[in-house]
């Protein structure tokens, strides 16, 4: 008896506030999942998946000895608290960036690394602020001498590469370094969140465990695959096509200087030798150069930025490559009054203001906040184990 | 050179024509038969993927594949690495549609002097 009515008050629960999703919507969140994805170790770096890795990547991440003032770790602007982001508008390591700081949470699963796409590993992109003057500003016989020097960092090399840092080459101990760090963030998976549990409920025709889902959210989800199409390209479990468009956000940048986007990123990745094309791949078929090879430059490559996924995007904020957007609902204003003339003549037609009403708006902020779970809001990096 | 855009006929599979019996769709004109598959079949959204043709009735001296999604005025942000397989037979690798919709498989071929588009239309969900 205690049970059926258990039942029928969360039928009228799920009647009294949510609109029943039809098929077609149905269908569409279905492609957000299934969450998470499997862990596939990156061909191009050799250690990645190995534990011994990890724990040395771990331990690079948080020490702040990679840096030319001996006072900046990639933790400096990847904080555990903002889903690895810093919380501020623009990046600060010695100096202020030009860019707001990307969060790290399965970053694994990225195609192109940074807004611009200048990277084509997650180990190339984590050489990059090491050698850059405004974030850790080492050379590459800095960073090598430092490993070598340290006693905890030697060792913790020894352990993750089998093979002493002093009979490694400068280039391609920084190279090893990159690789460490990145096997210890594709170990940073940002968990499920009420949206994964919505969404399996609708896959298994679960009204009860679909109705916990507060209602507006599952509007926000129904506007998100519907009317305001953000699922064209923040689309399937990632929220992301890993590609690049322009959506109307400035590229100016301080000092009136440009930012010219992913056409500068594919510049950079015709140069990087930490990449697939380089000569540090470790994948010995290439096979993972394909997309490296034969991507091409366009026109309209000109302020486009890499579209984020957004998942755990309710800990990112600030939003957009220059961090000028404050809020989830800012960002959603964005889209809602869209200036068409900042989108290039030739860029995508699709865009267009939503014209959104306040409700709606805020069904879908409801919705993306439903993208972060318990487990991403909880997250603490724990001190590294020293390595002797 | 003149280039001329030929009229298209996008055929379902059909056992009259000699070089589509392995694959999904075929295009035919102005004497050509085009036939195509995808790799995986269907062609998967936003994650990379190869194409296999073949072509009848005539040798081309070049050829170039692309997509395009007519609606939003856009191609690709790659363009694929062609190869000839075997005599007529073709692969094509590194294709990326990165957003779902209709899009038009596009393949431009040089055939003595004469140009000939062929295209045909799928939808990518």
């Amino acid at each position: 008896m205690r049970r059926w009515l258990v039942l029928a008050l969360a039928l009228w629960s799920l009647a009294a506030t949510a609109q029943p999703l039809d098929p077609g919507t149905i269908a569409k969140l279905l492609r957000h999942g299934p969450w998470p994805q499997a862990a596939i170790a990156d061909p191009s770096n050799r250690v990645s998946g190995r534990p011994e890795a990890v724990a040395f990547g771990r331990a690079l991440f948080v020490d702040a000895r990679l840096s030319a003032d001996g006072r900046v770790a990639c933790v400096t602007c990847h904080k555990p608290e903002h889903g690895f982001g810093d919380g501020l508008k623009l990046g600060r390591g010695l100096a202020e960036a030009t860019r707001n700081t990307q969060g790290l949470f399965d970053v694994r699963l990225n195609r192109w690394f940074g807004w611009d796409g200048g990277n084509d590993t997650l180990w190339g992109q984590s050489i990059r602020p090491i050698l850059l003057p405004a974030e850790m500003g080492l050379t590459v016989a800095q960073a090598a001498a430092i490993l070598r020097r340290e006693p905890d960092l030697a060792c913790g090399y020894r352990r993750a590469f089998a093979r002493s840092p002093e009979s490694v080459a400068d280039e391609a101990l920084l190279v090893d370094l990159g690789k460490a760090l990145a096997a210890f963030q594709e170990t940073l998976g940002g968990g499920r969140s009420p949206f994964d549990d919505f969404r399996d409920a609708l896959a298994a025709g679960d009204r009860i465990a679909a109705a916990r889902y507060p209602a507006a959210a599952a509007r926000g989800a129904a506007l998100f695959v519907g009317r305001a199409q953000c699922a064209v390209c923040h689309l399937g479990p990632a929220f992301t096509n890993r590609e690049f468009h322009d959506i109307g956000v400035p590229f100016f940048t301080a000092g009136d200087q440009v930012d010219p986007g992913r056409h500068q990123g594919l510049r950079r990745l015709a140069e990087n030798r930490y990449g697939l094309l380089g000569p540090y791949n470790d994948d010995p078929a290439r096979a993972t150069g394909l997309l490296s090879r034969q991507v091409a430059a366009r026109h309209r490559n000109w302020g486009e930025f890499r579209v984020p996924s957004l998942r755990n995007v309710a800990l990112t904020a600030p939003y957009m490559h220059n961090g000028s957007v404050a809020s989830l609902r800012d960002a959603v204003r964005h889209y809602s009054e869209l200036d068409e003339s900042r989108l290039h003549a030739d860029g995508d037609r699709l865009l267009r203001a939503l014209h959104l009403s306040e409700a709606e708006i805020d069904d879908l902020v409801a919705f993306l906040d439903s993208l972060t779970g318990a487990e991403a809001r909880a997250v603490k990096l724990a001190p590294p184990e020293p390595c002797r | 050179m003149r280039r001329r855009l030929a009229a298209v006929l996008v055929l379902a599979t059909g056992p009259a024509l000699a070089c589509d019996a392995d694959f999904g769709r075929a295009i035919a004109a102005e004497g050509v038969t085009l036939a195509w598959r995808a790799r995986p079949e269907p062609p998967p959204l936003a994650e990379p993927f190869a194409i296999e043709f073949a072509i009848c009735g005539g040798r081309p001296d070049r050829i170039t594949v692309d997509a395009v999604m007519p609606a939003h005025n856009h191609g690709m942000n790659y363009a694929p690495r062609l190869q000839e397989t075997a005599a007529g037979r073709y692969r094509a690798e590194g294709l990326v549609l990165h957003m779902p919709g209709q899009w038009r498989m596009v393949f431009d071929l040089m055939l003595g002097g004469r140009a000939l588009r062929l295209s045909s239309d799928f939808e990518v969900e």
